[in-house]
């Protein structure tokens, strides 16, 4: 018995319509799925301008950006030159000179790259309260379960005693 | 879906035979008119309606010092904020639209005649829950409509003999429409589509027990029957397309049709706007207000 000559037309039909539904219930979607981000007020605040011109040297401000905690630390020259001496830890080395854009402001994201806690500022730089990692003034993890240096935002200065802390 | 999986799940759950009996094998008169479709409109509504729902409450805020102006940043702030709250307000226009169309036909063919009237009763509770509904999120946007809206139907209650004036200030939880309103409104909006949910199932099951009625009137001879799919999922579909057409045109182009221009004012307990009007789909029942003396002084269409 010879293959109906219209099965090839149907198959063709019936793909061609699943695949315009299909696209079609995709695009739908789309604008339900998108409310989900961020909305444009909240983008809106999604970078922040830190005077510095208060910031006493060995201060720490802890300011907000995106809704997360930032260090800004105002190093003293005997903390730049401690921190010039080593790379951190095995675990992650890195030069100092490589963290920071001026060497007297160190600018990092306040968040312990193990699971997030906030760590908490000592003379030797931060422990974090939770698992217990150990940072130094460069914020660099030199032990505890965290797996790598806290990390570093997208940052400029826009004058001598401003910074902006931008979006990413 | 591979036939050994499909295999193992009829054994312990009768998925192929509910598919045969309920949908390739479902018996369904070969002359139904588009005047059927709009029973399938009306579930894809409920679903559009619960699925935009959802999406607006995880922005809206239910609370009286806040839900103007969370409406507000859903239409500017929200990625298609206002494409989601225009389908849902738009949407509960169209449900009724649809509803009403399916009434008419219901009606017109005689639909609701024995074995068929639990399928009408059922569809009048549904007809209710739509309204009230409707009627409860009308005052979540907590624009001056919404408002005065809510205080002319919960006045109604104060025809109740003897207690009418508790039952409103039980209903209200204030005084006046106020917050306590707004919460309670907002959880009974949530809730009430999961509920008509539940009695479309029950609709449905006494639909797939009686069978469909038919333009003739007549009960048909089962050579008279074709199965639903693939014939009437597809013209289920074509309609929708239709339909779909008709509702993106309101829904891109004439949105504020369905939202009046004074619910864009917040609620003002201290004053009535001038002109009070219900939703067009309450209009039908407007004039029952005038059985309803204080319903009839503070209402004046
Ligand atoms: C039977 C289905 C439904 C109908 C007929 C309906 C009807 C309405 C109406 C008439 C409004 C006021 C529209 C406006 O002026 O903006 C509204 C608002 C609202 N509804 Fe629904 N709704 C339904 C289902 C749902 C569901 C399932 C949810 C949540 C799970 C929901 C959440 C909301 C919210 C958050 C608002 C306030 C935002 C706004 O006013 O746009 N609705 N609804
Ligand atoms: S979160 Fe900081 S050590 Fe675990």
């Amino acid at each position: 018995m010879g293959r109906d000559p219209d099965l090839g037309r149907r198959d063709f039909l019936n793909t061609a319509t699943t695949l315009v539904a299909g696209a079609g219930l995709a695009a739908a979607a789309w604008p339900f799925i998108s409310s989900m981000n961020p909305s444009s007020n909240v983008l809106a605040r999604a970078s922040t301008e830190v005077d510095l011109s208060n910031i006493t040297p060995a201060e720490v401000r802890t300011v907000a950006w995106q809704g997360k905690p930032v260090f800004v630390f105002h190093r003293t020259l005997e903390q730049i030159a401690a921190m010039a001496q080593s790379l951190g830890s095995d675990k992650d080395p890195e030069p100092d000179a490589e963290r920071v854009q001026r060497p007297e402001w160190l600018v990092v994201i306040g968040l312990c790259t193990h699971l997030g806690c906030v760590p908490n500022r000592k003379p030797h730089g931060w422990d974090c309260p939770c698992h217990g990692s150990v940072y130094d003034n460069s914020g660099r993890i030199l032990k505890g379960p965290a797996p790598r240096n806290l990390d570093l935002p997208p940052y400029e200065f826009l004058a001598a005693d401003r910074l902006l802390i931008k979006k990413a | 879906m591979d036939r050994r999986i499909v295999q193992w799940i009829d054994r312990r759950f009768p998925l192929t035979a509910f598919i045969k009996k309920e949908l390739t094998g479902y018996p369904t008169p070969r002359n139904l008119t588009s005047w059927w479709n709009f029973g399938f409109l009306a579930g894809f509504m409920l679903v559009l309606q619960i699925v935009s729902g959802i999406f607006l409450a995880m922005h809206y805020k239910a609370d009286a010092g806040l839900a103007f102006d969370s409406v507000e940043h859903i239409m500017r702030e929200v990625n298609y904020g206002w494409l989601i709250r225009y389908l849902h307000s738009t949407g509960a226009s169209a449900f009724f639209a649809i509803v009403y169309i399916h009434m008419a036909r219901s009606l017109y063919y005689a639909s609701y005649h024995e074995p068929r009237e639990l399928m009408w009763w059922s569809g009048q509770l549904l007809l209710l829950l739509l309204m009230a509904t409707a009627f409860m999120g009308y005052l979540l946007p907590w624009g001056q409509m919404s408002y005065w809206g809510a205080q002319v139907i919960t006045n109604l209650f104060r025809a109740t003999p003897f207690i009418g004036d508790e039952v409103v200030l039980w209903l209200r939880g204030d005084f006046a429409i106020g917050d306590a309103t707004l919460t309670r409104f907002f959880v009974f909006h949530f809730l009430f589509p999961f509920l008509i949910f539940g009695v479309v199932f029950l609709h449905l099951v006494a639909l797939h027990y009686v069978k469909s009625s038919n333009p003739t009137g007549l009960e048909l001879s089962p050579k008279d029957q074709i199965p639903f799919h693939p014939y009437y999922t597809i013209k289920d579909l074509y309609g929708l397309g239709w339909f779909l057409i008709v509702f993106c045109y309101f829904v891109f182009f004439q949105p504020e049709l369905f939202i009046e221009p004074e619910n864009n004012v917040p609620a003002n307990p201290l004053q009535t706007p001038p002109h009070i009007v219900p939703e067009w789909y309450f209009l039908p029942f407007t004039p029952s207000c005038a059985l309803f003396p204080t319903c009839w002084a503070e209402w004046r269409p």
